[in-house]
């Protein structure tokens, strides 16, 4: 990544003096597309209630510089960082937060551990505990573009793993996945690291059971961390392609705004 | 490439998001492209594949809009529809019409733009072709992923495509082998009517139309064919009314895209006698493999390339981008010297407002030029207007006597005025081209070229347009106007300029120098202080009488001692500058200074400050190479800084040629090149021909020699 590639975001505003001032890390490649219309809404519902939002574009995607395939995990962290330091600039009286979702949760959590005090929230929707898991989960995709394109699975999604770790590249859904966000994304150990829940950090798993409860790794989670609060929302998958035109997510945006006005 | 953010307004006032992708050097376009919203994805397309193809239509001189519709992407408003199904068929309906032609007239007003491409990947595409249906400001509809059939039709699932039915049944033979299939089957889960589609498709189609529903369509005013029951009508509708119009089209299908069977099983195949007139403007592309998104670098490659193609191929060369124009552009050829001096107003307003703005491209240099140079040459300086307003202008001429291409073949050649003197009487005119409001390039380089392939300057084989700027905007306008008319385009040589960018202060510039040449600068004007010496530059006619004599006669005595002719030995370049010199004095462009010691001259320098650029043209120092005052170092380094307290921004040196002491002057550089174009044809390959061969016998002649 060439450090002077321009880094697009939006920026949701109050009437009055932000209560919040929030960065919200988007989810990653497609996901980041499906969810768009929600991360909007939640922006203008939070302007609404009084907090600032700045949705940026991670370099190699969306509107921002630079090319997926060259973007990694670390050059999430800095364009975080650049979204931190703008909105510290512009509203430095209102507390900063991160927003995390899916993949853009690890972003965020690095983030948090790398700022410090400065920080006074986080929140993770939906996040990517293990990097192995998620991939494998995305992975699925490309199974069904093979069956779609050529009527059988030619390769496995444990062969496709491999060939990343190989040093090699996977496309799915026209991005390129290998490289440095493979492997940080693989190796990121976020939920092990302190520094990440020294702030009220809010983790809201996503499920469309009737009655959700929190995944074992979160309650684990909870009970090592005093800051964390745990939740399960349910809400439907809004980041993949389903029959559902998805434009906001209430019951999501109402817990993290109940935990926001919390602290 | 750069970027800029567009908000435009929809009908209902509010703000539609958009990301404009447009080359680094203008402001202002004739024709633009808008990319809007690919299904419910924001304006980036899937995998950012419009920033992708976008740089195609930048890359030929065409900014892209790219644009959010209305409650998508970062746009205002809200869709009504909860299903992805529901809102896919009211973009096919058109509902986001009005928000194409909400951005084509925020791009008319803000850029004054006036053709249109539009289009995109699905529900882009067929908003595009609706918007484009009887609006004459579309001249191109790029369609990629073209959806004909209606989204989710009750006939949808009982008129299968071909291409459909038989992916589905391959799947379906390999799905039959896994046990949750047929859990899926049990517990009723499965899509049965899919299935009875897929396995009862040879039985229909033994029965003829049995099973299937049908309905008309409309091919032409009172022709209609028999049609799927799920073809869109508007789509078809709209198709034959765009082809009509003759709008150049693409249509571009990934190769294993549902879409891509369905046109051509539920439209092409029941139209095809319809489609046979469409063969003019439309192209259907089929990129092998792929998918609806084109969703892998390999198939986003073929895609750009196909682009790049239509583009060139089709676009570029469609009269439709023109007949708008042409209402209100007109072209003039200006063959009679009284009327181009007529023109003097227009032509430096016109000077000014171009990206071409150089002293030998006044209307002053000009007309002295063809004073002096008329002789065996026509003027034919294409003018073009656009209601009394002169937008553009080409000053060329046509020499009387058919030149030998290497003496052999007979070539009619159009040149630039200021350019072609013969040897010994040469101007060296630096930095002439073709003028044309910034921004307007490509517009007046298509209308200029159009009107000489008509033949409307007389006859020519090539065009020769010597020392033009390499950065000069044209330069790309005329290559891709070439390359969709046919002609050959050719940049035969280049010579660089150096030139300073002028610092804020003198001292600033000294510091940028190499410390010997500082100290050689400082050293010199201490010196010459200290002699008592003066500089001073002409302000008056009589300035120009006294002072011209001694430039003339210091350049000559110097170049002559050297055993060359010298610059002014040509009377025809002596009586140029003499009829010049007061028309640049009265405009304020001339900087004619004299170098004294003691009232005797050490040294003269003929400079010309035009547009915030200073132009060094031509000197002449006393002939004693045991003068140690320097004074070629203090013409320049008087002249520079007289330019930075002017607060001019360049100082150029032009052509640098065998001057190597320029370099230590300049640190930036900029070449003119050479172009020729020329038309194709028997003839064309014949002068081709004629100076490949002479270029190769100097060779053979060049290697003899030196063995």
């Amino acid at each position: 990544m060439v450090a002077s590639e321009q880094i697009y975001a939006f920026e949701h505003l109050p009437a009055g003096k932000p209560r919040w001032a929030i960065v919200l890390c988007h989810a990653c490649a497609e996901e980041k597309h499906w969810s768009h219309r929600v991360y909007v809404d939640f922006g203008r519902q939070l302007a609404a209630a009084g907090g600032a939002v700045l949705r940026i574009d991670f370099r190699g995607e969306g509107e921002s510089g630079g090319e997926f395939e060259q973007a990694s995990v670390t050059s999430r962290v800095a364009d975080v960082l650049a979204g931190v330091s703008y909105l510290h600039s512009t509203l430095p009286d209102s507390p900063l937060l991160l927003i995390g979702h899916r993949a853009g949760s690890v972003v965020a959590a690095l983030a948090a551990a790398t700022i410090g005090p400065q920080l006074a929230g986080l929140v993770l929707w939906d996040p990517v505990y293990d990097g192995r898991d998620y991939l494998m989960q995305v992975l699925r995709q490309h199974l069904a573009t093979q069956m779609t394109l050529t009527g059988r699975v030619a390769h496995t999604r444990e062969e496709l793993f491999s060939q990343m770790e190989a040093g090699g590249q996977v496309v799915l859904e026209g991005y390129g996945f290998g490289g440095n966000f493979f492997r940080e994304l693989v190796t990121s150990q976020w939920v092990r690291d302190p520094a990440v829940f020294t702030r009220p950090v809010l983790i809201a798993e996503i499920a469309v059971g009737a009655a959700p409860k929190v995944s074992s790794r979160l309650a684990a989670l909870a009970a090592q961390h005093r800051n964390l609060t745990a939740t399960v929302v349910r809400e439907p998958a809004f980041w993949r392609e389903t029959r559902d035109f998805h434009r906001s997510a209430p019951q999501l945006f109402a817990t993290t705004q109940q935990w926001l006005a919390s602290l | 490439m750069k970027h800029e953010i567009v908000v435009v307004r929809n009908q209902q006032g509010q703000a539609l998001y958009g990301v404009l992708d447009c080359p680094e050097y203008c402001g202002h376009w004739d024709t633009m492209c808008i990319l809007v919203s690919a299904g419910v994805k924001p304006r980036v397309a899937p995998h950012r594949l419009y920033r992708k193809l976008a740089a195609e239509f930048v890359a030929h001189g065409m900014p892209v809009l790219r644009l959010d519709f209305t409650g998508m992407g970062d746009s205002e408003g809200e869709l009504p529809e909860t299903l992805l199904q529901d809102v896919y068929r009211s973009v096919q309906s058109g509902r986001h019409v009005p928000d194409i032609r909400a951005a084509m007239d925020q791009l008319s007003s803000s850029y004054g733009a006036s053709n249109f491409v539009v289009g995109g990947l699905c529900g882009a595409a067929i908003t595009g072709l609706l918007a484009a249906e009887g609006d004459s400001r579309v001249v191109g509809l790029y369609a990629m992923a073209m959806p004909t059939a209606i989204v989710g039709h009750a006939a949808a699932t009982s008129s299968l495509s071909r291409g459909r039915i038989s992916a589905e049944r391959q799947l379906l033979q390999r799905k039959l082998w896994h046990p949750r299939t047929w859990l899926r089957v049990l517990t009723l889960q499965s899509d049965y009517r899919l299935w009875w589609s897929v396995l009862s498709a040879p039985l229909a189609t033994g029965l003829g139309r049995l099973f299937r529903t049908g309905t008309t369509a409309e091919l032409d005013a009172g022709e209609s064919v028999a049609a799927p029951a799920d073809l869109d009508p508007n789509f078809v509708r709209a198709f034959f009314s765009l082809s009509r119009n003759g709008v150049p089209t693409l249509l571009l299908f990934g190769g294993g895209d549902e879409y891509l069977w369905e046109y051509q099983e539920k439209f092409a195949e029941p139209m095809r006698g319809g489609l046979k007139r469409t063969r003019q403007q439309l192209q259907v592309s089929v990129v092998e493999g792929a998918n609806h998104i084109f969703g892998n670098p390999a198939w986003t490659a073929e895609a750009r390339r196909l682009t790049r193609d239509w583009i060139e191929h089709r676009l570029l060369a469609s009269a439709a981008p023109r007949p708008r124009a042409a209402q209100a552009v007109r072209v003039e050829v200006v063959a009679d010297f009284e009327r181009f001096l007529a023109l003097r107003l227009d032509w430096s307003a016109l000077l000014a407002r171009s990206s071409s703005n150089s002293v030998t491209l006044t209307w002053e240099w000009l007309s002295t030029w063809w004073r002096v140079f008329h002789k065996a040459r026509s003027l034919r300086v294409v003018m073009v207007w656009q209601e009394g307003r002169l937008i553009g202008a080409a000053p060329l001429l046509l020499r009387d006597r058919i030149s030998w291409a290497s003496g052999l073949v007979p070539t009619r050649r159009l040149e630039l005025m200021a350019s072609g003197e013969d040897f010994g009487h040469m101007i060296c005119s630096d930095y002439i081209d073709w003028i044309a409001e910034t921004g307007r390039e490509s517009q007046v380089v298509t209308m200029v070229l159009d009107t000489l392939r008509r033949g409307e300057l007389g006859n020519w084989d090539e065009i020769l347009l010597p020392d033009v700027s390499i950065q000069s905007p044209n330069l790309e306008a005329l290559r891709l106007a070439c390359l969709s008319r046919n002609l050959d385009y050719e940049v035969l040589n280049s010579e660089p300029c150096p030139y300073i960018n002028l610092p804020a202060n003198w001292d600033e510039y000294l510091e940028s120098l190499a410390s010997s040449h500082r100290y050689r600068v400082r050293r010199a004007m201490r010196d010459f202080s200290g002699a008592g010496g003066t500089y001073r530059v002409a302000a008056e006619r009589a300035d120009i009488d006294a002072m011209l004599p001694t430039l003339i006669s210091l350049h000559q005595a110097r170049w002559q001692a050297k055993g060359e002719p010298g610059a002014f030995r040509s009377p025809l370049r002596r009586q140029f500058h003499e009829l010049f010199m007061p028309l640049a004095l009265e405009q304020g462009w001339l900087r004619l200074g004299v170098l004294t010691i003691n009232e005797q001259p050490i040294g003269a320098i003929y400079n010309l400050r035009y547009a915030g650029r200073v132009y060094f043209y031509q000197s002449g120092i006393e002939l004693q190479d045991s003068n140690t005052l320097r004074p070629g170092v203090l013409l320049h380094a008087h002249e520079i800084a007289a330019a930075i307290a002017a607060g001019c921004h360049e100082y150029d040196f032009l052509k640098r040629g065998e001057s190597q002491y320029k370099d230590a002057w300049a640190r930036a550089s900029r070449d003119l090149v050479l172009l020729r174009i020329a038309r194709r044809g028997i003839r064309g390959r014949a002068i081709k021909l004629a100076r490949a061969a002479r270029a190769g016998a100097s060779a053979i002649k060049r290697r003899l020699v030196s063995a």
